[in-house]
């Protein structure tokens, strides 16, 4: 919840350039601003008039060489301040996560042991700063940001107002209501003890969700927390018993920070991020990528074709979604945003249902409430069905018509689907023409299609001229060209999104240096896949090394030789399955022993087949689910009392968006025009059998989520491995 | 340790997100307006051509530096091409021994040409500042490899660079951050006019024009010759202004090398382009 800038807010803070505002108060704003080194910062900015109040600059100053002393890396660092300046600023790294409360709002409380280790990591950050000299005065979720290796408390008591102007108005208090030792909420001083009382309320807020004297009115809250014992209900016994020495009236009851995290230590290693719940988890990774997506280039690429940016001194536009540290409101807690080039993890949020039509117009100006007409419903299915990935277009086809055969032989179906489809043999010539052919026919309300990711480029345009909504099952790019179709739905998780999942499950397997090899004869998608690979890694704290081999290159060998010699302990490829298998096969003659993963687009049986032995134990990551998987296990046997063979990848898939796409027909309660299918199609949120469907508000035809499936080979085949959520 | 590996000159980065590809379609001009290939002439030289956007003959390329250095010169781009106002920098041309490589540190450095480029220049140029845009700098660079395969390697290393370094350090008080870029070989994303393009777009801050303003740089190649434009931000100049100016130059040395290096082309020299705006020599592909 970040705010654009204001006109009276300046452009640059101390060689920062601001970017957005990231919250305020009665002392001054705190902005996020970019260092010219390119580094994010939290610059936090103190009115001129409170500055020039008696003795504020020495404290200032006093607490900022302070802070420069706390040295943890559970506490931010101080990166740069001046307490001289006309308004004194202070600037903090900037730690681009959500903050706890965000979290446990959107994910729940915390398990036990999550709850344990944020207790002592963050008891080891009021160490530090209680070993500076300072007091933080201020320890609530609010300041705890979840970066991808740990939490990182921030706001640390600098410039804060002094402790006699406190309680006397709303709005003065120091500290916030329901953390507040109770010394504090008598306008006493506040010591370090004060802060362990506030972190004794922040970690059972974390492990129940309410904090342990409540919400709601001030005064009432602050007579609890003086008064009144803790809730601590569903606190687990251990954990309680240290708690209600942290929640001591009586400040010298209470352990110093040290002795919290001795008691709280435990001999599981701090790193290990499995002490936070899959769900936050994911929302770390989500928050850390969006902001480090460097959103200004993006908003800059964006408005370059829209406007042509005129020097008005004003602050180029700011996306609003880089966090901050307030709750989530209700809603999809982040947006997709590309990870550096374009990846993003979405979120998976549950977004609105689908909208009922109240009034509806045929788009040939037919009115709706006329008795039925003999007007074909027309579904249509562009799709290679004969060139290079037949495999993935017939099985796609074969999902679709079983969808359309069913939902037929329903007795009380308001309409009959026709399926219409076309085979653009994988070629980008006749994938333009077939989806003229298609677009023109004015029955066909939406198309399914095309397979690859070439002629899906291809035949955007020819669609997106007719208002055909067109959805596309298994091709995944995160931008074709520079079209701009305007009923586009992707329904697979893009090569820049996918890969994140492939990050975390690295790092949980052990992985920390990631050779990453991308072949450019893998094109688009090998290059999106691989790029975003190297970039999360980055992101989760994964060194590696990248390598882009060209495709005129002839010995991927020498390379591979090269990469391992650098000694990583993973390894990961995109290309074409022949090159990848050269690669795989070249790995297996060195003594590199790590996890391996192929980027999914390779990942067939023309894969095996060429790499032989030196397949075995690779990795896929893949959008689609195994057809013997659980979840679509009555899909699978329609399938095969329908053709006599079990389903391909990617059947249950184009099965489901079939089925999604009869479902909106349905529910439009009469023939919709094909703008109306769309927006029917793109606001909703479908639940199919490999996963739920919902779109991006920002990027329209972009997936939210990026359920993930991972497969290893084994004995020569692609063996399913299950879900693969970190 | 600072490690210097054979990595080549920044490419532009593109961001992949929705629609930031804007103006790379620029060079399209030059696939219709560039001759076809002329395969009436069968046989009368010996050799495939190494690139698909037109047909070369590889016995024609050059095999020495003096021969690409020649090349060089009638391809590279001169001041007027940038569009009114453009006029040359000081100092003009690269040292033509040695050429800028990105080290470990993420801070470009000049070194010794290595002995698979026959030849690279680079020249420098800007739009004065006037009124209130500040001075735009422009740069073209034009390298000639041994191979369109090591030329390939160059524009791999971009990417590579890019990668492990998405903010660099140009000189003492230049940097550019943010690096994005969003490679299509030939015949993707609708390039039918070079084997490769890479478009990279970033943040630059200098010194004297502060930032970060937009950064681009363009690179295309064609069989075993890589050319490049860059252009670094000021105020007043946006990001699409850069596409705008940099359009030209670039598919004017498209232009120009599809010319001196194709299968019928009669001389080894094109004439020296001398008129402003874009290059006459161009069969038809004006913007």
């Amino acid at each position: 919840m970040t705010e654009k800038l204001t006109p009276t807010d300046p452009a640059r803070v101390g060689g920062h350039r601001l970017l957005a505002r990231l919250g305020a108060g009665g002392m001054g704003v705190v902005y996020l601003g970019r260092a010219e080194s390119g580094e994010l910062a939290a610059v936090k900015v103190i009115l001129p008039e409170y500055a020039d109040r008696t003795e504020f600059r020495t404290r200032f100053r006093r607490e900022v060489a302070a802070a420069r002393r706390v040295d943890s890396p559970w506490a931010v660092p101080v990166i740069g301040a001046d307490p001289d300046a006309p308004a004194p600023w202070l600037a903090t790294a900037f730690v681009p996560g959500p903050s706890l409360a965000e979290a446990v709002a959107a994910c729940g409380p915390l398990p036990p042991r999550g709850v344990r280790v944020l207790g002592r990591l963050l008891a080891r950050a009021l160490t530090a700063v209680h070993d500076a000299g300072l007091v933080h005065r201020d320890v609530k979720p609010g300041n705890v940001l979840l970066a991808a290796d740990g939490p990182r408390l921030i706001d640390f008591g600098i410039a804060r107002a002094t402790e006699e102007t406190a309680l006397t108005s709303a709005g003065m208090i120091v500290g916030t209501p329901g953390f507040l030792a109770p010394e504090q909420a008598r306008a006493r001083p506040a010591s370090p003890a004060s802060d362990v009382f506030a972190l004794g309320c922040l970690l059972s807020y974390a492990a129940t969700g309410r904090p342990p004297f409540g919400t709601g009115a001030v005064d009432a809250l602050l007579y609890r927390t003086v008064h009144d014992e803790p809730d601590l209900a569903g606190v687990t016994d251990d954990t309680r018993a240290f708690l209600e020495r942290c929640l001591a009236k009586d400040p010298a009851a209470r352990p110093p920070a040290r002795e919290v995290a001795e008691i709280l230590a435990d001999d599981t290693s701090d790193e290990d991020l499995d002490w936070l719940p899959d769900a936050v988890v994911r929302l770390v990774a989500e928050r850390s990528a969006a902001t480090l997506a460097l959103p200004d280039i993006e908003a800059t690429a964006l408005d370059a074709r829209a406007d042509g940016r005129p020097s008005d001194g004003q602050p180029p536009d700011v996306p609003s979604d880089v966090p901050a540290d307030a709750p989530a409101a209700s809603g999809p807690v982040g947006r997709r945003r590309f990870l550096l080039l374009g990846g993003a993890a979405a979120l998976l949020a549950a977004g609105g249902g689908a909208a009922l039509w109240a009034t509806r117009r045929d788009d040939d100006g037919t009115p709706s409430a006329a008795p039925p007409r003999a007007r074909r419903w027309v579904l249509g299915v562009q799709a290679d069905l004969t060139g290079p990935r037949k495999a993935l277009g017939q099985a796609q086809e074969r999902g679709v018509r079983l969808a359309v055969e069913q939902f037929n032989s329903r007795a009380d179906k308001p309409f009959t689907l026709t399926l219409r489809t076309v085979d653009d043999r994988g070629d980008e010539t006749r994938a333009a023409e077939a989806a003229r052919t298609l677009a023109a026919d004015r029955d066909v309300l939406a198309v399914i299609g095309s397979t690859g990711d070439g002629t899906t480029g291809a035949s955007l345009d020819s669609y997106d001229e007719q208002l055909v909504p067109q959805l596309t099952v298994s091709s995944a790019q995160s931008a074709y060209g520079t079209a701009q179709p305007r009923h586009f739905l992707q329904t697979v998780p893009g090569y820049t999104n996918l890969p994140v999942t492939a990050a975390f499950s690295l790092r949980a397997q052990g992985a920390r240096r990631v050779a990453v090899l991308i072949d450019r004869a893998g094109a688009v998608p090998a290059w999106e896949f691989g790029r975003t690979m190297f970039q999360n890694l980055g992101v989760i704290g994964i060194a590696g090394e990248p390598r882009v081999v060209p495709r005129l290159a002839e010995n991927l060998a020498a390379t591979v030789a090269e990469m391992v010699a650098h000694r990583p302990d993973g390894f990961v490829c995109t290309g074409t399955p022949a090159r990848v298998a050269a690669v795989a096969r070249a790995l297996a003659r060195t003594d590199f022993d790590g996890p391996r993963v192929l980027g999914h687009p390779a990942a067939g049986p023309e894969f095996l087949t060429a790499a032989g032995a030196a397949a075995e134990g690779w990795q896929v990551f893949a959008p689609y689910i195994a057809p013997s998987a659980a979840p679509v296990r009555a899909f699978a046997t329609a399938h095969r009392k329908r053709y006599g063979a079990p389903p391909a990848y990617w059947a249950a898939e184009a099965y489901d968006v079939a089925r999604m796409v009869i479902t909106r027909l349905v529910e439009a309660g009469g023939r919709p025009s094909r703008q109306q299918l769309y927006d029917l199609l793109a606001k909703g949120t479908y639940k199919g059998l490999v996963r739920t469907y919902a779109f991006d508000e920002e990027h329209r035809w972009w997936l939210k989520g990026y359920e993930t499936f991972r497969y290893e080979v084994k004995g020569g085949r692609y063996s399913y491995a299950g879900k693969a959520d970190a | 340790m600072v490690v210097f590996r054979e990595a080549v000159r920044l490419g532009c980065a593109v961001a992949v997100c929705g629609s930031v590809l804007v103006g790379c379609t620029s060079g399209g001009g030059g696939s219709s307006g560039s001759s076809p290939a002329k395969k009436a002439a069968a046989g009368t030289t010996a050799g495939p051509s190494p690139t698909a956007v037109v047909d070369i003959d590889p016995a024609g390329l050059p095999t020495t530096s003096g021969q690409a250095a020649a090349l060089i010169r009638d391809v590279i781009a001169e001041p007027a091409a940038f569009g009114p106002g453009a006029v040359r920098r000081t100092p003009y041309e690269s040292d033509p021994r040695r050429w800028p490589v990105l080290g470990d540190d993420c801070v470009w450095q000049q070194r010794a040409l290595p002995k698979n480029v026959l030849a690279t220049l680079t020249r420098s140029y800007e739009i004065p500042a006037s009124g209130s845009k500040g001075p735009l700098r422009l740069s073209a660079v034009v390298t000639v490899h041994r191979t369109p395969e090591q030329a390939d390697w160059e524009n791999a290393e971009v990417l590579e660079e890019m990668m492990r370094c998405p903010a660099q350090r140009l000189r003492s008080d230049e940097v550019i951050t943010s690096l994005n870029n969003a490679p299509n070989s030939f015949g993707e994303s609708g390039n039918g006019y070079a084997d490769d393009v890479l478009t990279e777009l970033g943040a630059y801050t200098g010194a004297e024009v502060g930032g970060p303003h937009p950064y681009l740089w363009e690179q295309t190649r064609i069989g075993p010759v890589t050319l490049a434009v860059s252009a670094k931000g000021a105020e007043g100049w946006s990001r699409a202004d850069l596409f705008d100016r940099l359009r030209e130059p670039h598919s004017g040395m498209r232009t120009r090398l599809k010319s001196a290096i194709d299968r019928d082309a009669p001389e080894p020299e094109a004439p020296e382009p001398d008129a402003p705006g874009p290059d006459g020599s161009a069969k038809g592909d004006r913007r």
